[in-house]
């Protein structure tokens, strides 16, 4: 497998406080990747260091073969790594339509032809092109903000809390959407607190915990792990167990 | 094919209109100079637009730009005889220069900071043009008796047809900047201002837009001050200082923030309204400051902004809208 992504001892402290400390792991080409961890673990804090909003004090982030920590965010976004945000960030006061066109605009070149209707498409936005965001509601402002991740057509995408505020139907309606993403050769990974989402979704998930990295494997591997439910998972990993024992991790 | 024939429409009536104006308010006297005062500032609110309202920086040193334009041509007008034609390029290169190299301070700044930072540089321009007394005069200011040259045979002396020159730039900087508005510059401008953060995450380089938005709007205000200096034949520093940039921005906001007509509008309301009130000199920053406060409460989208919200919704209600079940 292809490293796409290749994260090597990434630190960040600010002030006393360690928020990423000695971080390494790799993404491979093709990968459907969960990023779990308590509150104040870390994740949007990596988040934010590889996608160039903060810089490591120290390590390497090497994206294709090139050293690009330290970049500014939208050198990073054009080369095909690009997240989306936790609180959905959108255009506000522009319509959808208008959200989209800045997003085409922030591309080099034309979009492929059919690409925008496509993603109306999948992210379910044709009913709402003419109206603001502001006055959407949440899980439409989140596909949205996928949406627009998606017309400048990343190789990675970072996804930092997409279900946070979705109800039980726009959870469903999210996961159908990643997983159409990542089998169309997308990919993904995925900040998420709703622990039986990242048991369903992911193929391979990584814990943080106060900064460190302390497990990377498949669910089972995870969920088998006692330290991680110690830390992080606790009775919501139990219930996932008894639940969704033996049901499909990853495809 | 409807919207298309009556926006020509629209367009056929605005410039009858804008051409009629001298033959209905008289080639000489005051009615033509509140129409060219009008039109001036509704450039000048145009160049603010494009900074102010759509890229969303509030800048306090827009009138120093003009100001910029305004002195380089009265130099270059005095001292080589340069025309009034040369002047407009030339003092647009003047401003864009100067907002170039502020460019690199002023573009590191955003929101609040961005304000303040525009306030020291707006305030620091019109210091040198109190202090750099050989080329501005002074605080006294410049005297300036040119008239514009005659070219292609026809003759710009008189008020009537100076009034011509500025709605013709008038008209092609709302046609330049509704172009620059549709171009891929013109949706990063509204990134900048809508939210830079996610523009910059979707790769927009927002430092850089922001530069140019500076830069452009910066050219346009120095083709302005030769307009200014041509029709009020002298200048001084207070003309541009940074209240004169507050009342500009104040002009964007009555018009309303983002839309193409509400300089033109803004620029009326704010300088018909005065002449017709008749109110006196020290009595206008009360007026001016109540009139702000009632645009923000009660008109935040401003006249304009405010028209075209009215006119969708009436639109929206009109059709049946298909609601998406949830």
């Amino acid at each position: 497998m292809n490293a796409l992504l290749d994260i090597a001892g990434v630190r960040k402290t600010f002030g006393g406080l360690r928020a990423v400390s000695e971080v390494s792991f790799t993404v491979g080409q093709g990968e459907l990747v969960g990023l779990i961890g308590p509150n104040g673990a870390g994740k949007t804090t990596l988040f934010n260091l590889i996608t160039g909003h903060d810089k490591p004090d120290t390590g390497r982030i090497t994206w294709r073969g090139e050293h690009i920590e330290g970049f500014a965010p939208n050198l990073i976004a054009r080369r095909g790594l690009v997240r989306t945000f936790q609180n959905p960030m959108v255009f506000e006061n522009v319509s959808v339509e208008d959200n989209l066109m800045i997003a085409r605009s922030a591309r080099t070149d034309d979009p492929p032809p059919g690409l925008v209707e496509r993603l109306i498409d999948t992210c379910g936005l044709a009913a709402y092109l003419a109206q603001k965001p502001g006055n959407l509601p949440y899980g439409v402002k989140r596909r949205l903000g996928i949406a627009l991740a998606l017309t400048i057509e990343p190789k990675l995408l970072l996804l930092d809390e997409p279900a946070a505020g979705l109800n039980q139907g726009e959870r469903q309606e999210l996961v159908a959407l990643l997983r159409a993403l990542w089998t169309g050769g997308l990919t993904l990974v995925v900040v998420e607190h709703d622990m039986r989402l990242v048991m369903g979704l992911c193929q391979r998930i990584l814990v943080l915990d106060a900064g460190q990295l302390i497990d990377d494997g498949p669910p089972a591997q995870i969920q088998a792990n006692p330290e991680v439910a110690r830390v992080y998972l606790g009775k919501a990993a139990l219930k996932a167990q008894q639940e969704g024992e033996g049901s499909d991790a990853g495809h | 094919m409807s919207a298309r024939v009556s926006n020509l429409a629209t367009w056929a009536v605005v410039l009858a209109l804008l051409f009629a104006v001298p033959s209905v308010v008289g080639f000489d006297g005051a009615l033509i100079n509140i129409a060219v005062v009008i039109a001036i500032n509704a450039i000048l609110a145009f160049s603010l637009g494009i900074l102010f309202g759509y890229a969303g920086q509030m800048s306090l040193a827009h009138a120093a730009f003009y100001g910029i334009g305004a002195y380089t041509a009265a130099n270059i007008a005095l001292k080589w005889g340069v025309s009034f034609w040369w002047c407009l390029p030339i003092a647009a290169l003047a401003a864009m220069l100067v907002a170039a190299i502020l460019s690199i301070v002023v573009t590191r700044m955003e929101g609040i900071v961005f304000s303040l930072g525009t306030y020291a540089v707006g305030e620091m321009i019109r210091l040198v043009f109190v202090n750099w007394w050989q080329v501005t005069g002074g605080p006294q200011g410049l005297s300036f008796q040119r008239r514009p040259e005659s070219i292609f045979g026809l003759d710009f002396t008189t008020r009537g047809s100076f009034y011509y020159v500025v709605a013709a730039i008038l008209v092609l900087s709302y046609l330049g900047i509704r172009k620059l508005m549709k171009s891929k510059l013109g949706w990063w401008f509204v990134a900048l201002r809508e939210n830079p953060v996610l523009a910059q995450s979707l790769g927009i380089n927002v430092h850089l837009a922001k530069a140019i938005v500076f830069i452009l709007s910066a050219g346009l205000a120095g083709v302005v001050g030769v307009l200014y200096l041509y029709n009020f034949r002298h200048i001084s520093p207070e003309a541009f200082s940074v209240w004169e940039s507050i009342l500009l921005i104040l002009i964007v906001m009555i018009g309303g923030v983002g839309t193409m007509a509400g300089p033109i509008i803004g620029a009326a309301v704010f300088l018909v309204l005065p002449e017709v009130l008749r109110l006196p000199p020290t009595v206008q920053p009360v007026l001016i400051g109540v009139v702000l406060i009632l645009v923000v409460v009660l008109l935040p989208r401003g006249v304009v902004g405010t028209f075209e919200d009215w006119w969708k919704a009436r639109r929206i209600k009109g059709q049946a809208v298909p609601k998406e079940a949830a």
